[in-house]
């Protein structure tokens, strides 16, 4: 194994809020430091792509069509001579914003209904979690291939249907983990106190609850990377000539014989971010696990 | 006496066992609590003892609104608790405050010292931000902390302390009754002396009222007026507290009297304690007649076919519900262990 023994924290004397503490314990995690690295920098090249790009990313040049790397294009070109670089750097765009957005909404929603399901239970428990179980018996990305090829390709579809499948998901971690936290003393104490149910979820269950469901996040973040990547591979995300990593991808296997760096290159791209998030989020796990906390 | 603050009335908890995953059959029942009644007066310190499983914390959660009792009714400064609706029962609320056994669970890890003993200020939405560190900084001086504990996390006090900062809690919204439920059974003996004597300072200095629920005679003997023991969900003695130190009458009193730990070697070889054989027995299946009889000493056969009322005895204000304890105090009847 790597160095990904957790460490603990040795001060515990000074009065460091929570978050502090994560931070803490995630930077001496190396794998999760590089990952965090990978992560910001993916987010930077997606915000800043029209600025550093080096070529317009449907900008074709027939002439270079299908050359490898060379000093101005430092990835090659693809079949209509399009520069690959600045290709993969607009395509961060796509990925990061459906990972974001995808994540960001069922969040949202599983948090809301995980914590109204386990929170009141009863019939409203059930009502929602019937729900969950009725999206969760579907194979997910089948759902999503099937829901997309209803409602046409396209970004905004390809979100949604992504959103469809992974809310249950969320739903059901933070349920059980509002289970868990609501038999807590402090949660009888603030009834005591004459707390409203609202109060108590917003200052007691959410706040406690939430830490599995933040890693379960990052985790989903590349997940979702890698669905929009499947889906635009199938054609049924990102519509040409706009770039995306899936479709560049797709468009690369057509000349995997001729210029293998071209679907390498995406593929490549797509791999070490969903490494990333995923590292991330084992990271995030350990650094959130209270057992290693003094 | 004064105006009782507080009144239980015929107090009933009953919890069913139910079975069966789709539909739910009651297949029996718990009898947690059999027809308490108690009051509590103003600045009045009711000890409520029994050792686990005799129902002292369903009692609190039932007097203080957590529970619903299965029958009977709770009268708080006169009007009934189960009863009140929006103001009223946020001003209810406002009055009674909670100490509870294990402060490392009452005491939420997340939050500072400062949010938790103004959370109930925020609760009510009294007092700005300001004003309530302030108070949050009178309230952990007056509990004998230093003010700028305020900003730490649970985890760095030891549990004493921590029972401090509950205590804090309790007090913030000046309520006239504190409900604490083993308040000092997590704690060691030092800290349990210093956390009663805080408790009962305050009560000097404020004016308050306690619920005081112990499973230990000795915790309870100096700060509680009356004392009332509990045997599986029933009243089995009601003294006033300095008479009860003298002279138990029920059987099971005196034998969790005797099970007080006396710090001298010489008492314990004149006194030994009496220990009762077994345990409490299931509140699933109750015993006939006197529920203390699978465990007396001086168990007659009338025991085993009538319950014995709380009754009145020789003495003011002290009830009893043993049929023998006259021939027991005057040893006519002997013990058969």
């Amino acid at each position: 194994m790597f160095s990904r023994e957790p460490k603990l924290v040795e001060d515990s004397e000074s009065a460091r809020p929570l978050r502090y503490e994560v931070l803490a314990i995630l930077s001496r995690d190396r794998i999760a430091l590089v990952a965090l690295l990978v992560v910001i920098a993916a987010t930077v090249v997606a915000l800043l792509a029209p600025y550093i790009a080096p070529f317009d990313p449907t900008q074709q040049q027939l002439a270079g069509s299908l050359k490898g790397p060379s000093s101005i294009h430092l990835l090659g070109q693809d079949e209509l001579g399009r520069d690959l670089l600045s290709r993969l750097m607009y395509g961060a765009r796509v990925s990061l914003l459906v990972g974001a957005s995808v994540v960001g909404v069922s969040l949202l929603i599983g948090v809301f209904l995980g914590a109204l399901a386990g929170y009141y239970g009863g019939k409203v428990d059930s009502a929602i979690m019937r729900i969950v179980d009725v999206f969760l018996s579907f194979p997910g990305i089948i759902l999503a291939v099937g829901a997309v090829a209803v409602v046409g390709p396209g970004l905004e579809n390809v979100i949604i249907a992504l959103i469809l499948i992974n809310w249950p998901g969320y739903t059901r971690v933070m349920r059980g983990e509002t289970l868990r936290v609501k038999e807590n003393v402090y949660v009888l104490a603030s009834r005591g106190m004459g707390a409203s149910d609202s109060w108590i979820m917003r200052k007691h269950i959410i706040p406690s609850a939430i830490s599995p469901v933040v890693v379960l996040a990052t985790i989903g973040f590349g997940w979702a990377v890698l669905a929009e990547a499947g889906l635009s591979f199938l054609g049924l995300g990102v519509q040409p000539p706009a770039p995306s990593w899936g479709g560049m991808v797709s468009e690369g296997l057509e000349y995997v014989l001729i210029a293998p760096l071209m679907a390498l290159f995406p593929g490549l791209t797509i791999a070490i971010t969903v490494w990333a998030f995923n590292m991330l989020g084992d990271g995030l796990r350990d650094a959130l696990d209270p057992s290693l906390r003094i | 006496m004064t105006e009782p603050l507080l009144e239980a009335v015929d107090l009933s908890k009953i919890f069913p066992v139910r079975k069966g995953l789709v539909f739910k059959k009651t297949v029996a029942e718990i009898k947690a609590v059999n027809h308490v009644s108690f009051t509590i007066g103003r600045n009045e310190t009711v000890a409520l003892v029994g050792e686990s499983g005799s129902g002292k914390t369903t009692i609190a959660r039932m007097v203080g609104r957590l529970l619903r009792p299965t029958s009977g009714r709770v009268l708080f400064d006169g009007s009934d608790a189960w009863k009140l609706k929006g103001d009223e029962l946020k001003n209810m609320r406002r009055k009674i405050g909670f100490v509870f056994q294990d402060p490392f669970a009452s005491l939420n890890p997340r939050m500072r010292v400062r949010d938790v003993v103004s959370e109930p200020l925020a609760i009510h939405h009294l007092m700005t931000k300001k004003e309530r560190e302030e108070r949050v900084r009178d309230l952990l001086v007056r509990v004998g902390l230093s003010k700028d504990d305020a900003t730490k996390f649970p985890h760095q006090f030891s549990g004493g302390q921590l029972q401090r900062i509950a205590i804090a809690r309790a007090l913030a919204l000046e309520p006239s009754l504190i409900i604490a439920d083993e308040p000092v059974s997590s704690l060691d003996v030092s800290a349990q002396a210093k956390i009663m004597n805080l408790m009962h300072q305050i009560q000097q200095d404020l004016g308050i009222s306690y619920l005081m629920i112990s499973h230990d005679l000795g915790v309870v003997r100096h700060v509680s007026h009356a004392v009332f023991v509990l045997y599986l969900g029933t009243i089995a003695e009601v003294a006033p507290a300095d008479e009860f130190f003298q002279r138990t009458l029920h059987p099971y009193s005196k034998a969790l009297l005797s099970a007080v730990l006396v710090p001298d070697p010489e008492v314990l070889q004149k006194r030994p304690p009496q220990l009762l054989k077994g345990e409490i027995p299931s509140p699933l299946n109750l015993p006939q007649g006197c529920k203390f009889n699978t465990r007396c000493p001086f168990m007659q056969p009338k025991c085993k076919e009538e319950e014995p009322p709380l009754a009145p005895t020789d003495s003011p204000e002290h009830t009893t519900a043993c049929f023998y304890w006259e021939p027991i105090e005057k040893g006519e009847i002997v013990p058969r262990f």
